[in-house]
């Protein structure tokens, strides 16, 4: 008998069940604070607005975490595929040779983001944050050559902002993540990656091959969050996706994904996490909270679920 | 322990959002109707804010309005349309934003919602010269207040007869870039008009000579500014001085500069004004919170269904005083009687009772003429 | 009889409803070095955890120099005099030696909340001399120890003046000759000083050359104690092995023939292979064959196991599989080859993940060929697997941490079984595995044997080759010292004096 850990079912599901409780959580108080506001017809609307472009950025996400990289252009990135999209309809006045267009480049760069990191051996935060740079110049230098704030897109992207037409896009994306993740070699291999990447190369695993693609993947749906965040305002401007990269960290973490990835990292962690992050967002206005305690409440919120999901490494004996 | 930690940090938040969770209701005046509105602001700290809430908070009662708040970005679309539609779902039937930034999208978002929008302290320069129709034609779109007067040419012209007073010879001129605040750039331009009038007429070894504009993207002003022009002995920051331009000027000694610059924050620049601290701050300029009585006023008509005999067809965007801060007696008055300064309702520029007399609806006497007359007469000269 | 140190009554430890200890009693006197031996699961690890103060029992007393004893941590134990090694690494990496053996007391050596490195240092130098190990410097990098050497940097840290009770559990698995001689002489000095140590083992010749009391533990219970004279009686082995079992394992421990043959059939090849330590090294490994290497663990055998994988630079030379050059693991893995890492927790299995993920890790790319996987083939390997193995669990969904070190072996094992590998490569295949769980791996590599797999079998103990191999490859400094074939006259006498 070694000092084994004793995993009971209801502990190995402790995260989960604890992620889901902050969701609960999140509706019943809100549900009641707000009076009831939470859950009308407009309000539903705008959720589904407002989370669709977390919740595929996040599910892209899911599969960078799950190998415990993490990666901060996505904000940058988001930016400026969200110009490019404009720019490139309003020149050719064709969506879909913007949105292919920006497809194309979301996945070059998910392949300089993956292969650059291996092949030079350089923690995976290290590309991103000079992805992050190249992607920021460029956003800046496109604000600055445009000389405007926000450049609108001459044909309304309607369709793409319409309530049903963003849940779908969730649900697509969701059922191509699932199947990504549960059925096939990518996601068993990300996850292998992040429990242990040496154990996993050793199984014969050509882990360049899969943390490319899982990057590729991931450029997949930035693209995607890009048409959506584009169709929501149908602009885009030098401010456009900063801070995504930090929201969908925290998303993330509220829906009960461990930062250091492995095999406790699941689909659903984006889709719980996206959705609590915005309704205590609209959750906290709905109830007529101050404006500087949101702040505050956030960070209470973030830190009990800290608190309720991380685990403390084992202890060191002194001499 | 740190799951009853992390309970009682749950436990906090109910508490905390319950206890603010209740908004009081004014309904003792029989003359006005109950209104929601959303305050929708580009920041959430700050003198002005302060002031605002202050404001706001003054006249609720006898206006018989609640207000929700919710934050805004200077930069990005779709937090903005973000803010608005939770304003719109918390049960806002109108909402004063200052921010243009994704204005279109809101305004569609808000026509389809029936609620009517207006702007407060903001110029609306995007909108106003990219998608006037759009934003300013759009009948939900009730019409906005500048941050004082779009065109500051008149703060350049001051400054600049303040430096020819003053005897000041190489100056230093600092901007936001022009795409984002085209009105700084304007008033470069004038400044310097100013200048050359005078060195038009002026013996050589008194002309003034005023350096290229520094365009500061929104970082504050960098070191090498002041080696790359070490003569210089007036710095005129057009773009926020206290935040920007000032530490940097801190950090390398170069406090013994004279500085005007614009937006006043009452801090280092309420401190060093004129004669007192290190003296640095010799002008600034700000507008003051009352003015939200533009937006506020017509957005309570329109809600309740009146309006002024004299209300132009189209939207407008008006100008309304600024505080000009020129001297030591200006700034000792903006220090004692400023509701900007003071964030005390009680140095209101206007009561709640004047206020609700300002309203078409609830005074049928009230012009919109007079409305904008009213938010003119809030300058230095003005405080009582 | 010399004064009782720790007496022990009645103690019982459940997990739920898993009992792990069941009223267990144990004395220990002073100058004792006191063996438990067992299977894994048998409890001698619960017992000095909870003596050690790293969880409590569910019942029962302790008494430790006469006092009653109920240590809250393992920090407050080491104070009072009862010291723990670990099986598991237990150092803190990217930190100097000095500041390993110093953790929690840097307070000696600091002033104004600055810490005198130098000084740590030195002391750490001094530390390290009194247990022989002048090897190892306490300035220098934790990382820059391999294992062995960081075992014995806690060693140091874990024996003060003041400990008058060492537990050593199953940390001679970690060292090699040299660390071992070390460990050994430190533990009968202490013995000879009044104090004592309990020592836990599965290496049956250790325990029965180094322990002077014995006792035997089975599912939780105390099956017998033997002393010196008992332990050292001729059949005493085979008793003792009885008693952990509970059934005569009889002979049939290693194979039992003696027939080396095999095909004729090159399944891999060293050609000439020559990289920054080995030179021109060669070697072929047939069909059906079970090729033991061994020697010292300093003498090149682990390399060649990984070369043989395709991982390492290779200067010049070839290794092929069937004549094919292989280029890395992945190609490896591809042709059918098959590593078992001797470092089992961080490379051979992922611990922090069910056993079916890693049963199925290799044959992924089979089961993923068109794209889909489908879960109910991943469950049916799993299953096989498990029952084939015997592996002790509850469903493939239990994670391999929570299983005893044999288990996780079996789960190494597994995932090239599953896979179809014809040629597997076992470094130090039964490290740290008990009896029970090492005859039945022995029972697997025959078998496997018998499916015409090649085999090559990297091992320090001398007595599985001489068991198992067909052909033995004794190495000393990256060479081939000596080569047997497989014969029942055989000893490890005729061996060693190859390896040194």
């Amino acid at each position: 008998m070694g000092k084994t850990i004793k995993n009971t079912w209801f502990q190995t599901h402790l995260t989960d069940l604890l992620s889901y409780a902050g969701l609960l959580l999140c509706i019943v108080v809100f549900s009641i604070l707000s009076k009831g506001k939470l859950w009308s017809a407009y309000n539903l609307g705008i959720l589904v607005q407002q989370t669709c472009v977390y919740a595929i950025l996040a599910m892209g996400a899911i599969f960078i975490y799950s190998m415990g990289y993490m990666d901060i252009s996505l904000g940058a990135q988001l930016g400026v595929y969200c110009l490019l999209l404009i720019l490139i309809t309003n020149a050719s006045g064709s969506l879909v040779l913007g949105f292919c267009s920006i497809l194309a480049i979301a996945i070059v760069c998910g392949l300089i983001n993956g292969y650059v990191s291996v092949k030079l051996g350089l923690p995976s935060i290290v590309t991103s944050i000079f992805l992050n740079a190249v992607f920021g110049g460029a956003q800046m230098l496109i604000m600055e050559r445009l000389g405007t704030n926000s450049v609108s897109m001459t044909t309304k992207l309607k369709f793409f902002k319409q309530m049903p037409v963003m849940l779908a896009a969730i649900v697509i994306i969701a059922v191509i993540s699932v199947f990504l993740y549960q059925f096939t070699q990518l996601g068993k291999h990300a996850k292998g990656i992040g429990a242990n990447e040496t154990a996993t190369s050793i199984s014969g695993v050509n882990t360049t091959k899969w943390k490319v693609l899982a990057y590729v993947f991931f450029g997949f749906c930035i693209a995607v969050g890009a048409l959506f965040l584009t169709a929501r305002t149908n602009s885009a401007g030098k401010g456009t996706g900063a801070g995504y990269a930090m929201d969908i960290m925290v998303s993330l973490l509220l829906g009960g994904m461990p930062l250091s990835g492995g095999m406790r990292s699941k689909i659903s962690a984006a889709l719980v996490g996206s959705f609590t992050y915005v309704i205590l967002a609209n959750g906290l206005i709905l109830s007529g909270v101050n404006t500087t305690l949101i702040y505050i409440i956030k960070a209470i919120v973030f830190m009990a679920v800290i608190l309720m999901t991380c685990r403390k490494p084992s202890g060191v004996l002194p001499r | 322990m740190k799951k009853l930690l992390a309970l009682l940090l749950a436990l906090v938040m109910v508490v905390s959002v319950s206890a603010v969770g209740s908004a009081n209701a004014f309904a003792d005046d029989v003359k006005t109707t109950h209104h929601k509105i959303g305050i929708a602001h580009y920041t959430d700290a700050g003198k002005a804010v302060d002031a605002i809430r202050a404001f706001l908070d003054g006249i609720s009662g006898p206006m018989n309005l609640e207000f929700v708040y919710a934050t805004l970005s200077t930069y990005d679309e779709a937090t903005n349309l973000t803010a608005m539609q939770n304003l719109i779902s918390s049960g806002c039937e109108g909402i004063l934003m200052s921010a243009d930034m994704g204005t279109p999208a809101i305004l569609e978002e808000c026509e389809s919602a029936g609620v009517y929008v207006a702007g407060f302290l903001c110029d609306y320069n995007q909108s106003y010269w990219t998608a006037n129709e759009e934003v300013f034609g759009n009948e939900y779109f009730l019409g906005t207040v500048c941050d004082g007067h779009a065109d500051i040419g008149f703060y350049a012209e001051d400054v600049a007869a303040q430096v020819i007073a003053n005897g000041y010879k190489h100056i230093g001129v600092v901007i936001f870039p022009e795409y984002a605040y085209p009105n700084q750039a304007a008033a470069s331009r004038v400044f310097r008009e100013k200048i050359d009038e005078f060195n038009a007429t002026a013996a050589d070894a008194d002309k003034i000579e005023v350096y290229e504009d520094q365009v500061l993207n929104f970082s504050p002003l960098e070191a090498t500014y002041f080696s790359n022009y070490p003569e210089m002995d007036c710095l005129f920051s057009i773009a926020a001085g206290a935040g920007m331009v000032y530490p940097t000027m801190v950090a390398n000694g170069k406090t013994n500069i004279p500085l005007y610059t614009s937006g006043f924050e009452g801090t280092d620049d309420a401190d060093n004004f004129g004669s007192s601290g290190n003296g640095c701050f010799k002008g600034t300029l700000c507008s003051t919170a009352e003015a939200m009585v533009y937006p506020l006023c017509l957005m309570v008509d329109k809600l309740n269904g009146t309006g002024y005999a004299d209300l132009p067809e189209k939207a407008e965007r008006v100008d309304c005083s600024a505080l000009e801060i020129l001297s030591d007696e200006d700034m000792a008055k903006v220090k004692e009687r400023a509701l900007y300064y003071s964030a005390d309702f009680a140095d209101s520029f206007l009561s709640g009772e004047e206020v609700v007399q300002l309203c078409a609806s609830y005074n049928s006497d009230a012009t919109y003429a007079n409305l904008v007359d009213v938010i003119n007469h809030m300058g230095v000269a003005d405080l009582k | 009889m010399a004064e009782i140190l720790l007496e022990i009554k009645k103690m019982s430890k459940n997990f739920g409803p898993i009992v792990a200890l069941k009223e267990v009693d144990l004395t220990v006197r002073r100058g004792e070095i006191h063996g438990l031996i067992g299977e894994n699961g048998s409890g001698k690890s619960t017992i000095t955890s909870i003596a050690a103060g790293m969880q409590p029992a569910s019942s029962g007393e302790m008494f430790f120099k006469g006092q009653p004893w109920k240590p809250d941590s393992m920090v407050h134990a080491q104070a009072q005099g009862m010291s723990m090694i670990l099986q598991e690494a237990n150092t803190i990496p990217n930190c100097t030696v000095a500041e390993n053996l110093f953790a929690g007391q840097e307070d000696r050596f600091s002033r104004f909340g600055f810490v005198n490195a130098r000084k740590m240092n030195r002391e750490a130098d001094a530390l390290l001399a009194k247990f022989g190990l002048k090897h190892i410097h306490g300035r220098d990098n934790i990382n820059n120890y391999g294992f062995e050497d960081r075992k014995l940097v806690e060693i140091a840290r874990a024996v003060t003046d003041e400990t008058e009770i060492l537990v050593v559990d199953e940390t001679t698995t970690a060292l090699s000759f040299e660390g071992r001689e070390i460990l050994y002489k430190l533990m009968h000095d202490m013995a000879a000083k009044g104090k004592a140590i309990i020592f836990i083992s599965h290496d049956m010749d250790e325990i029965l050359q180094q322990c002077t009391v014995l006792t035997v533990l089975r599912d939780g219970e105390i099956r017998g104690t033997l002393n010196r004279e008992q332990m050292t009686a001729p059949g005493a082995v085979s008793e003792i092995r009885k008693l952990m079992v509970g059934r005569d394992i009889g002979d049939k421990f290693y194979r039992s023939d003696y027939d080396p043959s095999c095909s004729d059939e090159v399944v891999l090849s060293f050609e000439q292979v020559t990289t920054a330590q080995i030179k021109d090294f060669n070697l072929e490994i047939h069909a059906g064959e079970i090729v033991g290497l061994g020697g010292l663990s300093g003498c090149g055998m682990h390399e060649i196991g990984r070369l043989a994988f395709g991982v390492g630079d290779i200067d010049s030379g070839h290794v092929k599989l069937r004549g094919e050059d292989i280029k890395d693991s992945v190609d490896a893995v591809g042709k059918g080859i098959g590593y078992i890492s001797k470092n089992r927790d961080l490379e051979a299995v992922i611990l922090e993940a069910p056993i079916g993920v890693n049963i199925v890790q290799p044959s992924l790319r089979d089961l993923g060929k068109n794209v889909f996987i489908r879960p109910s083939e991943e469950r049916k390997m799993t299953r096989e697997q498990i029952d084939l193995l015997a592996i002790k669990c509850a469903n493939g969904s239990q994670w391999v941490n929570t299983l005893s070190g044999g288990n996780k072996q079996k789960v190494s094992f597994a995932k090239w079984i599953a896979k179809g590998s014809s040629f597997i490569i076992m470094d130090c295949p039964t490290r740290g595995v008990d009896i029970g769980v090492k005859q039945a791996m022995y029972q697997l590599i025959t078998d496997m044997k018998r499916e015409s797999k090649a085999i090559l079998m990297i091992s320090e103990e001398l007595a599985e080759l001489i068991g198992m191999a067909d052909r033995m490859i004794i190495m000393k400094d990256f060479q081939v010292a000596k080569e047997f074939t497989r014969s029942p006259e055989l000893t490890e006498a005729d061996i060693i004096e190859y390896m040194i």
